[in-house]
Order: C-alpha cells, then structure tokens, then sequence
C-alpha cells in the first residue's frame, strides 16, 4: 500500500520534471513543473513532514510558479510559442544531469538500497511543526534573520535596479 | 482498513452535500439580489423558483461546447477541471460539525483531520488561481480572459498575503494550526473577534479579495471585460468557474467563523440551549449571505484602488497587528 502510493508519487514528480523539460510550449511546461511540485510535496507527507509539505505548496507552487507564470502572460505569445525547446548549451546540462544519475546510481548499489523498504517511513512521528520552530527560533535565530537580512538586500536592489530615474527617462 | 472506509465515505458525502449547496445558492444569491432590486426574481420552476436551478443544470447538460479554434486544447480542458478540483480540496479540511466523542475515539467531521489544516486550505486556495491563470492563456489569444487572468493572478499574489497575515494572529493565540484546537482555544477565552479586531476586518475584506466576489470581482467585471477568464467557455465548463466560486465562498465563510467568531461555540449568554452544530451554521450562512449583500449593495474598485488597499493599507496594518499579538502575548497581557 505504502510502497504503492510512494511509486505513483515519484512518478508524478519524475514525470512532472521530465514534461517541464521537454514540454514545446512555455506555458504547458509551467503546469508540468506544478505537477512536479504536487509529487515533491506527496512525498514529504509520506515522509510525515506535513508542515514542509504544505510549505512546499504554498511557497512553491503557489507563489512562484504564479510568478513564473504571470511573467510568461507579459511577454508576447508568439515569441514564446516560436522559441526552440532547447538552448544551445543543451550537451552540458545532458552530461552533467548524465554524471548525476551515474554518481545516485553507484550510490544506490554501493549502500544496496532496499526497494521493499520503499515508502516505509522511518522518522520520528507525530507532528513536526512546532519542532520547525523551536530549531528555527531558538537554535538557528541568527542565520534566520541573516537569511531574512539577504533577501531583503535582493528585494531592495531588484527594485533600484529595475526603476526608471524619472529625471533620466524625461 | 477502516480510515480508508470512512474517508471515502466523508468524501462523497461532501462532494454531495456542496453541490447541493452551490445549486441552491444560485437560486439564493438570484432570490436575495431581485430582492434589493425590487424584483421578484425566479418565480416559475417549482415553490419561489426552487427548482429553478435544477432546470439551470439540465439545461447546461445540452449547451453546444464550444472550443475556440486557436486554443490550447488539453490546457482549455484542464483549467475548469483545475479550478473545482482545487477548491474542492481546499473544503477537504474544513470540520463541518462539531467532532463526536465516540467509544473508539473522537469522530471528525472533515475528510482529512490533519493538524497543519490551516496551511492545507491556504495551498489549495492560492492553487485554485492556477485554473483561472490558464483558463486566459488557453482561449488562444483572445483579449478579454487574458485580462481577466493577469487580473486574478495579481490579485490573488497579493491577497493571499494578507489572508495569511490576518490568520496567523489566531494562529499565535491558540498555539495551533488545526481547527478544533482553534475552536478550543476561543471556549477558554471570548471569542478572537473580540481580542483580534483589526485582525478580523482584514481578513473580512481580503476574503472578498480572494474569492473574487463583489468589491473586488476584477477578474470577472462583468461591465468592463464581460466575465474575463470565462469569456471563450461555454456550457457545462462555464458553470463550473461560478461552481468553484461557491465552494470557495463556503470555504471562506467557515474558515472565518472558525478562526474568529468560535466556530460551534454559541456566545456567552446562550447558556447551551441550542447545540454547536447549529450555531456553526447560523454564523457561516450569515457570512455566506454577506458576499450576496455586497453583491448587491458595492460599486467594484478600480484596480489600481485595489493594489493601493491591498500592499498600502492592508499588509502595514496586518503586520503592525502581528507584532502587537506578539508582544501581548509575551508581555502576558490580561485576557490574552
């Protein structure tokens, strides 16, 4: 049962990933990368992570693929529709993604990973939202807020960046 | 074995129970609106029109279904499947009565009892916008539900915020992201309204914001864009965008007496004598009956008024309440 729902869950995400990477349109290989996002997250549930499973959604799917999308709906559409499925650089990324594949494969036959554990949760149980928050505020406070210091850096320059100097543009 | 079983069971009775209600809200919502329009409104199908929305139904069984040429096939498919599936989801968590102590254990009355239920709802509301986003890009070009969508994706972005911001001060206050400890929580103390009042006007005006009903119906404007995202469906697929409104309307009503207004607690004076599951519904359908009043009774903002509410008034003051709760709680203030 448990090994069941975990193998329809990576093939959604695997198969997810696959249809944003070779999707044509721009726009269909969105809603592939959210199906991918909805497997990821139905695989922290099985992994009793709930709270970063919903997070997953909410910041993931929710947030930036909206962004990601509303993006694609600016630019014009026959330009998105005309452009090829891959850049130039296609061999580099095919041969790194190859490289990673190997490393994951020769780690699998290396620790002779048990496919009938497949699924089988083995962390702790019961809810881990509050545990989120006590590691997060009271053992790790300090990067948190450097963290949160950074993307404010990023927010500010993004939008000084892509302002137009009034007394310039007239 | 047996979870399974009664999930099953609770889903269907779910699915069954909101369609019903969506069928009998059009014939509200239509009664309500004629109403405040010195209008009769349906008169002729069955008792008052009550069998009006059953007609309704038929009738859209046999609409021809009209696929614009230049779309995108599957995603034109898939976007009203989107949008109902996701607002479906979202009402998955919601309790719908009060939980039963049984001899086994305590009985839930929501399809998932899970304790981020909170989280849930929001996941599945800010995806819900994802049907809309694609009911634009599909019709193929065509001016208007591209508005429409851009309209609801900015919208929704930014209201979600807010929605979220309002909802954590309960959340703070009961230590809890599951609905009957919120619950819980408000039958110590009052009710949230009473501690959360600014927490509460924000949350009422972005639920108007997220379900995209009356103030805020941009994505839809009816005078200006005539029904934006929709524009190219028809038939059955049509109903199915006013259908997930509904059941987002629902979902909001009860998150909002959840959160706020002590779920199936009655007030203080009411001593018991009326049991939770009716005051639960009393105050959900007062919420339900004030989208159709504002329906009503509101001129739409302009869109730019919208944003300005949104990130310039709202988010400041949503936040400005955070820290306030923050600090009450810590500093141990009476009654929080």
């Amino acid at each position: 049962m448990v090994a069941i729902m975990f193998f329809i869950l990576s093939l959604i995400t695997i198969g997810g990933a696959l249809g944003t990477v070779i999707a044509r349109n721009a726009y269909s290989s969105a809603l592939w990368m959210i199906t991918s996002f909805l497997g990821v997250s139905g695989l922290f549930v099985m992994l009793n992570a709930p709270f970063i499973a919903m997070l997953q959604i909410i910041v993931y799917a929710g947030a930036i693929a909206v962004l990601i999308l509303f993006v694609m709906m600016l630019m014009d559409r026959r330009v998105l529709e005309n452009k090829d499925r891959f850049n130039p650089q296609y061999l580099w990324g095919a041969i790194f993604g190859a490289g990673l594949l190997a490393d994951l494969l020769a780690l699998a036959l290396k620790f002779k990973i048990d496919i009938s554990q497949a699924g089988k949760n083995l962390t702790i149980n019961g809810s881990n939202t509050k545990m989120v928050g006590d590691v997060l505020f009271k053992h790790y406070l300090f990067p948190f807020e450097m963290v949160a210091i950074v993307l404010l850096v990023a927010l500010v320059g993004a939008i000084v960046l892509s302002k137009d100097d009034e007394k310039e543009a007239r | 074995m047996m979870i399974v079983i009664w999930g099953l069971v609770k889903f269907v009775a779910l699915m069954l129970i909101v369609s019903v209600y969506v069928l009998f809200m059009t014939w509200f919502d239509r009664k309500v609106l004629a109403r405040m329009q010195n209008r009769i409104g349906p008169q002729l199908v069955g008792f008052h029109g009550l069998l009006q929305p059953l007609a309704d139904t038929i009738k859209s069984f046999w609409k021809e279904d009209i696929i614009p040429t230049r779309s995108y096939r599957v995603m034109f498919w898939l976007a009203p499947i989107i949008t109902i599936t996701t607002a479906f989801a979202a009402a998955f968590v919601v309790p719908f009565a009060p939980p039963i102590k049984t001899a086994s254990g305590v009985f839930h009355f929501s399809v998932a009892h899970i304790n981020e239920a909170m989280l849930f709802v929001f996941a599945f509301l800010g995806l819900s916008s994802f049907g809309v986003l694609y009911a634009g890009i599909a019709s193929g070009g065509s001016k208007y539900p591209f508005i429409g969508a851009q309209r609801e994706g900015a919208q929704m972005v930014s209201y979600e915020i807010i929605l979220a911001l309002s909802l954590l001060n309960p959340i703070l206050m009961s230590q809890s992201l599951n609905f009957e400890q919120i619950v819980a929580a408000q039958t110590h103390h009052l009710w949230f309204v009473f501690y959360q009042p600014v927490a509460f006007l924000t949350f009422l005006i972005s639920m108007f914001a997220v379900s995209a009903k009356v103030p805020f119906d941009l994505p839809e404007a009816e005078s200006e864009i005539c029904c934006g995202h929709f524009v190219e469906y028809s038939g059955l697929k049509m109903g199915l965008y006013p259908f997930a409104q509904y059941v987002v309307v629902l979902v909001m009503s009860a998150i909002m007496v959840l959160a706020f207004l002590g779920g199936w607690t009655g007030p203080f004076w009411s001593g018991g004598f009326i049991p939770g599951l009716i005051w639960y519904w009393i105050k959900i359908a007062f919420f339900i009956f004030l989208f159709t009043w504002a329906w009503g009774t509101f001129p739409r903002y302009r869109y730019d008024q919208l944003m300005d509410i949104g990130w310039k008034v709202l988010l400041p003051i949503s936040v400005l309440n955070i820290f306030w709760t923050g600090f009450a709680l810590t500093a141990g203030l009476p009654f929080f």
